[in-house]
């Protein structure tokens, strides 16, 4: 764990670990969007057994969301002092998450909704179906928090 | 609430005590951002807060804060 900084270096330290923070949320989330692309083109579920490939780039992708997710859910804040801690997770910082979690919520909702209409008449993958929702989920809540940070 | 309905004296109030941004951010442990997004009405604090910066900038939180349909 980081040492804590003294009082009048620790907001400017945690100014950095927010900034640091927004700049890979924004292009972690930019890849991530322009990777859904080459994943929906090369990894799509198939008849068939699952490739080698396909299940290598499916656990790439949870992983992938899963540290999309934590970044949002710690602010950069992981494995650092406890006072650098709370004020990356102050009241506006909770405030922004809730907003990003509000909206990625009602989105993965649509995007179910969506794909149950669609169901009614094609048949739909399950694979597809939790990857596309996922990955909107995890987009829209990235996106909100980068917004917002930037405000 | 609607960021735009909370009016606040908090520029005037800490200018006038000489803090910055990231001096009254350290004595109410928030970020220098919240401080500024507060300020500039893009957030609306808590009571909780509001009464931390109350009592840093050695005011009261109708001195600091008010609404905007109300006359200042």
């Amino acid at each position: 764990m980081n040492p804590v900084p003294k009082n009048d270096d620790l907001n400017q330290h945690v100014a950095r670990i927010e900034d640091r923070t927004t700049r890979i949320l924004i292009s972690s989330g930019a890849m991530f969007a322009l990777w859904q692309i080459g994943y929906l083109m090369l990894f799509m579920p198939r008849d068939g057994a699952p490739r080698r490939v396909d299940i290598v780039a499916g656990i790439a992708f949870v992983a992938w969301s899963g540290a999309l997710l934590m970044l949002l859910a710690t602010g950069g804040g992981a494995f650092r002092a406890r006072a650098v801690r709370e004020i990356l997770d102050d009241e506006l910082a909770r405030s922004q998450r809730a907003r990003a979690y509000q909206n990625a919520f009602w989105v993965m909702i649509l995007v179910t909704l969506a794909a149950y209409a669609a169901a009614q008449f094609v048949h739909l993958d399950a694979r597809l179906l939790a990857h596309a929702t996922l990955s909107t989920g995890v987009l829209v809540a990235v996106a909100t928090v980068a917004f917002l940070r930037r405000r | 609430m609607d960021a735009s309905e909370l009016g606040n004296r908090l520029r005037e109030e800490r200018v006038r005590r000489g803090l910055s941004q990231a001096d009254l951010a350290s004595l109410v442990r928030v970020s220098r951002k919240t401080i500024n997004t507060v300020e500039n009405r893009v957030f609306v604090p808590s009571a909780v807060l509001a009464l931390r910066l109350a009592r840093a900038l050695g005011t009261t939180v109708e001195r600091l804060f008010f609404l905007t349909d109300e006359d200042s």
